[in-house]
């Protein structure tokens, strides 16, 4: 135990005093974080500024509907957000009036304009010129422009229809989504949660994804290195191969596992920084602790049961381009998975879920999206818990005996044949 | 007791015998030169030793135990195929080979220390092990297989790809510990180590044990049918099957390894008839180069 530990310690060190793992783990979640996290920022910290718009009503009436429709947009402190200035259309005609303003929303001192045709309802009736348009600016101009143009057209309609009735009866629509959990109850799950229950799922399956080809891939090219640098001999002058192969698997899978908490906490940290706000407030809802512990559950056993896999395919080639190809098979049952998962999070309680989710090495990723979407019986899970660390004490025990083999083999790369006959002799 | 005993050891590979039901005993204390050719089976059987392979059949006892994985903290062991972590620090490389012995990290510290100073590599202590040259890479490996103390030192071609200077100094280091009471296995084909350092020796040839005692009653029981002759000119009788039935000449120098029967003044009586003029010749005790050719060579033939 002591020597494996003392493997496993170096393993550990190595890679996490390594500058690309400090990047990576660090900074990378860091810069995400800002990346989606930027724009919400900006907004809180960018000052509440007045808009300078323009307004070119070619159509006559548009301009006084519009105005008391844009003022009730106000900012923080009661000041109106817009303040709108009426353009006569000069004599030079359309164009030049473009480039008057144009010229005036380049050097600043308007923000935009609009040009409102006779007809506005026709195609290009209504144009807003800016240097570029904001997400919420957009909506607040569509909200305010269909408010004017719906009552334009009660106008010149003589359907004698009430204008506030007529509001009434075009407003969307919501319908709220129940769901039906196993012990009969009612849950309702805002279409925020739903969404984010689906994202969370694609997220995590390729983190899973990620997470276990990256690190199986480091310890197989660990392996190849210390083949090709001879080290291997003198190691097993003090370890057993066992001891060698789970010191490594148990040292990559903590460096994963540190990575792993690092995102969770800047995970973490950026929800409940962004949870102010009401975009991310639903995220919180759609995580819950038993989550993040079926996830340690399914990371580490799925890490373990792909990573000895990679440790046997390292223990049996010499160069990094053999193992490009010899790890190709494990490659294909990392991906089929994940590449399906769309299927499974559509259909969680489907017989194809439902068997899929049982064979251990798909059980890391269905089991867990089966989890995450429509709670499966318990027993389901249990078995398969049962089942995944039963093909990880299998997988360990093969994997040792290739590994104890192969490690001191040098030359051509054995076949599928002679690594059967390996494990039936050792 | 025995440093190491080996009984009836046979390890197949795919279709040969790489060690054949072979016997061994290296008394405690001792220094112990194990011979043998190129793929004679040296390595196979230190791996057997060392637990890395397991053998076909028979049984190896070291330090006075069936082998097992808690002996090989009592053994320090350089392999022939060696490396290092090339990214690692010197005393970082060092400290986990001193862990994976069961050293306590104290004291794995100051053995680092003492054994690089001793070395002449305190300087680069901190330094990568790629930024070394081959040679103190490799003065570094053998600080590894020392720095646990082992009661016993299995040394694979240790001095090979060395400068004479660190030759002498590993040397130096190595009996150091043989007058300590340590027990020392060299694992070699470089002959004139072995006949200046080691006194037992066992030579192995395609997997069997071929000769093996102490290193003076070996060359005694191959007798004194060995002449070192110096000469000047032409030395025909040399090829004289009748007489002589190997020779290994170096110009103007022989050693000849004399046919069955044959006496020495037969020789230099047949030397001087035929006008030859010698500087020197001198009955001596066969080299262990001669044995190891004429046996080796012998069962090649």
């Amino acid at each position: 135990m002591n020597k494996i530990l003392a493997v496993l310690k170096r393993e550990y060190l190595t890679r996490v005093k390594k500058k690309s793992f400090v990047i990576f783990t660090i900074l990378g979640p860091l810069l995400m974080a800002l990346l989606m996290g930027l724009p919400s920022v900006m907004m809180m910290l960018s000052p509440s500024v007045q808009q300078n718009l323009a307004l070119i009503d070619l159509h006559g009436g548009f301009a006084g509907p519009l105005e008391s429709a844009l003022a009730e947009y106000t900012l923080d402190d009661d000041r109106p957000r817009y303040l709108v200035e009426r353009i006569a259309p000069g004599d030079g005609g359309a164009t030049a009036d473009r480039q008057a303003l144009n010229q005036r929303v380049l050097e600043g001192s308007l923000d935009a304009y609009l040009v409102v045709n006779r007809n506005f309802d026709e195609e290009g009736g209504i144009k807003y010129f800016a240097r570029n348009i904001g997400f919420n600016e957009q909506q607040r101009m569509d909200d305010a422009l269909y408010k004017v143009v719906l009552d334009l057209r009660l106008e010149v309609s003589d359907s004698g229809l009430d204008r506030d009735e007529l509001r009434q009866l075009t407003r969307g629509v919501e319908m709220s989504v129940v769901e039906v959990t196993k012990t009969g109850a009612e849950e309702e799950k805002s279409e925020g949660a739903r969404l984010i229950s689906f994202l969370v799922n694609y997220l995590l399956m390729f983190l899973f994804y990620m997470m276990f080809i990256l690190w199986g891939v480091n310890i197989m090219r660990g392996i190849i290195e210390e083949k090709s640098s001879r080290i291997v001999e003198v190691l097993l002058s003090s370890v057993t191969p066992f001891q060698l192969m789970v010191g490594k698997v148990a040292g990559l899978a903590l460096v994963g596992l540190t990575q792993m908490v690092v995102y969770a906490i800047s995970g973490a940290a950026f929800l409940v920084f962004g949870s102010s706000q009401q975009t991310l407030g639903p995220l919180l809802k759609g995580l819950s602790p038993a989550m993040f512990g079926y996830m340690l559950l399914f990371f580490i056993l799925g890490y373990f049961l792909y990573a000895t896999l990679y440790a046997a395919v390292g223990a049996v080639c010499n160069t990094d381009q053999e193992a490009q190809q010899a790890q190709f098979p494990i490659l294909i049952l990392i991906m089929l998975p994940t590449f399906t998962s769309f299927f499974f999070i559509n259909n969680p309680t489907s017989m194809a879920a439902q068997i899929v989710s049982l064979i251990p090495f798909f059980t890391p990723f269905i089991m867990f999206i089966r989890i995450n979407t429509v709670m499966p019986a318990f027993w389901q899970i249990a078995l398969s818990v049962v089942l995944l660390i039963g093909a990880n004490v299998a997988m360990l025990w093969l994997a040792g005996k290739i590994f104890r083999v192969g490690i001191l083999m040098y030359g051509k790369r054995p076949g599928p044949m002679e690594i059967v006959r390996w494990v039936r002799r050792s | 007791m025995d440093a190491i005993r080996i009984e009836g050891v046979t390890k197949a590979y795919e279709g040969h015998r790489a060690v054949d039901s072979l016997d061994l005993t290296v008394p405690k204390g001792s220094v112990f030169g194990l011979l043998g050719p190129n793929g004679a089976g040296k390595t196979t059987s230190i791996r057997m030793v060392m637990n890395i392979l397991i053998p076909d059949t028979g049984r190896i006892d070291v330090l006075g135990e069936q082998m097992n994985e808690q002996l090989k903290e009592r053994i320090g062991y350089l392999p022939e195929e060696r490396g290092l972590y090339p990214k690692m620090r010197v005393d970082e490389v060092l400290h986990f080979l001193a862990s994976i012995k069961g050293v306590e990290t104290r004291q794995a510290r100051e053995r680092t220390d003492r054994w690089l100073e001793r070395v002449g590599l305190a300087d680069w202590k901190e330094k990568k092990v790629e930024e070394l040259s081959k040679g103190m890479q490799q003065k570094v490996q053998f600080v590894s297989a020392l720095i646990h103390d082992p009661e016993l030192l299995i040394l694979d071609e240790p001095f090979s790809g060395l400068d004479p200077v660190n030759v002498d100094l590993l040397k130096e280091i190595i009996l150091e510990q043989h007058e300590k009471g340590k027990t020392i296995v060299f694992s070699t084909h470089i002959m004139e180590q072995v006949e200046k350092m080691c006194e037992y020796i066992c030579l192995i040839n395609r997997g069997r044990k071929v000769l093996d005692g102490r290193l003076s009653e070996v060359k005694q029981g191959y007798g004194t049918n060995t002449i070192a002759l110096e000469f000047d000119g032409e030395a025909a009788f040399l090829e004289d099957k009748a007489l002589v039935e190997s020779v290994d000449r170096y110009g103007n120098y022989a050693e000849v390894t004399m046919a069955d029967g044959v006496d020495a003044s037969q020789l230099l009586q047949r030397a001087v008839a035929e006008g030859c003029r010698l500087k020197r010749f001198q009955v001596m005790e066969p080299t262990l180069h001669n044995i190891f050719v004429n046996i080796v060579g012998r069962e090649a033939a």
